[in-house]
């Protein structure tokens, strides 16, 4: 039985449209872990990022024949998961109890992950970097922290941010440069077992004319 | 994490710090970054965050449940609309939970009507008598009238489903297919999202298109998926005007207890299904301004057309 494996994405794409289900599998499987990576870090929490990420797998599928392959398939789908993920919020938004109660934090993934590994030193490491920065980021503002996700875990550039979130560039830097500050910030009050201390202020940003003045990539 | 970390610094060097992280710095930038130790130690801060912020493990029991959605959801729209198509996991697709709270919906109120024709022809029985100390109560214990059996035995929302859609095997199969992920007692089953008030939203009519692939052959491109038939009878506007006429005449969609609906925000109420121009369609209305919002439901919530009546 041939294999799809070794196939890169715009193949398997094709290969998708064309009736081939393994095609599709492996396509999925290959980027669902980023995905999911980003919707984890735009809602702040496991359960909504696995529902956003379940509805931007199918969201993919729907949308597989209208991708044009302009862009790599990554960027489309990682985009479909913000977008997934933005959904996510507004919907939480609009539950009758807290979101966050109860939410994420006891499922399995980050937590359970270093107590399962008897000898994880390193490991143990990583998931309280993991944990100092899921604390910091749920910190930064929203209006900063989604351009930042999307840049650092999504990997789409300055343009496809704006585009999609329907800014200008110069706006998508400054925003994105703000939220590294307040991450940086956060993480290093976190660091040193503060609160935070006396924060800088993140201000609600007009668009910046400055930033507009780099060269977009 | 460095001890040289200053909150207080302006725009200008945290564009410089970020500019430099992502490649895109100038010469000034860079520079500044260098010379300011406080930017320097920022830089190498966000340097040692790059690799946990993007370090999130997915769980594998998230991973496969939302695959085995994607691939019933793919199962949907690409089986060959001849064939037995079931797809192999138990995931019940957004749009057959639809379909299936709609025959629900059916259901009971036939069973609603059975029961009322029960009650009826036993106070008739009962009523007509010799005993006339029969309570309504135990009347309505007797063994039911034939009448009444006909009634219930076409409650049945599965039946009622495979009805309505006769004619199209995709349908029916995908009605088969629902009606034995719902009779298999649910231990099993797989609900793809917690979503259930969605009713109404993404896909709504696409999940009944019968899917006619065709691809191009090997010369590269992406193959198009031909105009396909649909099931349900879903509204077709064609332009704002008619979009303004329908929703003059609908109610709005109530979404379950505690549950929203996509593509909407708070200020929204959701009207329902449409094809527009073509397209399978959302559609919502500003509570506050009364602005009509058409959503492409294939297209991530991507707005058609939006009109103020």
């Amino acid at each position: 039985m041939p294999t799809t494996d070794h196939l890169d994405d715009h193949a398997l794409v094709r290969a998708a449209v064309a009736g081939d289900r393994a095609a599709t599998d492996v396509l999925l499987r290959r980027h669902y872990d980023r995905m999911y990576a980003v919707c984890r870090r735009i809602t702040g929490n496991d359960a909504d990022a696995a529902d956003a990420a379940q509805e931007a797998m199918i969201a993919i599928v729907r949308g597989l024949a209208r991708f044009d392959g302009r862009s790599s398939f990554g960027t489309w789908a990682y985009r479909i998961a913000t977008n997934a993920s933005l959904d996510e919020l507004r919907r939480r938004r609009r539950r009758p109890t807290p979101a966050d109660a109860g939410r994420g934090d006891d499922l399995p993934g980050d937590h359970d992950a270093a107590t399962a590994d008897p000898d994880g030193e390193r490991r143990l490491d990583r998931v309280s970097d993991r944990m100092l920065v899921d604390d910091a980021l749920r910190r930064v503002p929203e209006e900063f922290r989604i351009p930042l996700v999307m840049r650092d875990v999504g990997d789409l550039d300055y343009a496809e941010i704006a585009a999609a979130l329907d800014v200008p560039v110069g706006t998508v830097k400054s925003r994105i440069a703000r939220g590294r500050a307040a991450l940086a910030q956060f993480a290093h009050a976190g660091n040193r077992g503060g609160s935070g201390g006396r924060p800088r202020r993140i201000d609600p940003l007009p668009d910046d004319p400055r930033a507009e003045r780099s060269d977009p990539r | 994490m460095s001890d040289d970390f200053d909150p207080e610094l302006d725009d200008d060097d945290l564009l410089a710090v970020s500019a430099l992280l992502d490649g895109d710095a100038t010469d000034e930038q860079r520079r500044r970054v260098g010379a300011v130790p406080a930017l320097r130690a920022m830089y190498d801060d966000l340097l040692v965050l790059r690799g946990p912020l993007a370090d999130v493990p997915a769980p594998a029991a998230a991973r496969e449940s939302a695959l085995e959605a994607a691939l019933a959801e793919y199962d949907l729209q690409y089986a060959p609309p001849t064939a037995d198509v079931r797809p192999a996991s138990t995931v019940v697709a957004f749009e057959r939970r639809r379909r299936w709270a709609r025959s629900m919906t059916v259901a009971t109120g036939a069973a609603a009507a059975a029961v009322a024709v029960l009650f009826v022809g036993a106070l008739v029985i009962g009523g007509g008598g010799d005993d006339e100390e029969t309570t309504a109560f135990e009347a309505a214990g007797a063994e039911p009238a034939p009448d009444a059996r006909i009634e219930i035995a076409s409650a049945d929302p599965l039946a009622a489903t495979a009805d309505d859609a006769s004619g199209d095997a995709a349908a029916t199969a995908e009605d088969a297919a629902t009606a034995d992920t719902f009779a298999s007692g649910g231990a099993d089953t797989v609900i793809e999202s917690d979503d259930d008030g969605e009713a109404g939203t993404a896909g709504a009519a696409e999940a009944t298109e019968a899917p006619t692939a065709t691809t191009t052959g090997g010369d590269g491109t992406i193959p198009v998926i031909d105009a396909p038939a649909t099931v349900d009878a879903v509204v077709e506007l064609a332009d704002p005007d008619e979009l303004v006429s329908w929703a003059a005449g609908v109610d709005p969609v109530l979404p379950l207890p505690g549950l929203g609906l996509p593509c909407l925000t708070d200020g929204d109420e959701a009207l329902g299904d449409v094809r527009y121009a073509g397209t399978a369609a959302f559609v919502g209305r500003d509570l506050r301004t009364g602005r009509l919002s058409v959503y492409d439901v294939g297209d991530d919530c991507a707005v058609l057309a939006r009109v103020t009546p």
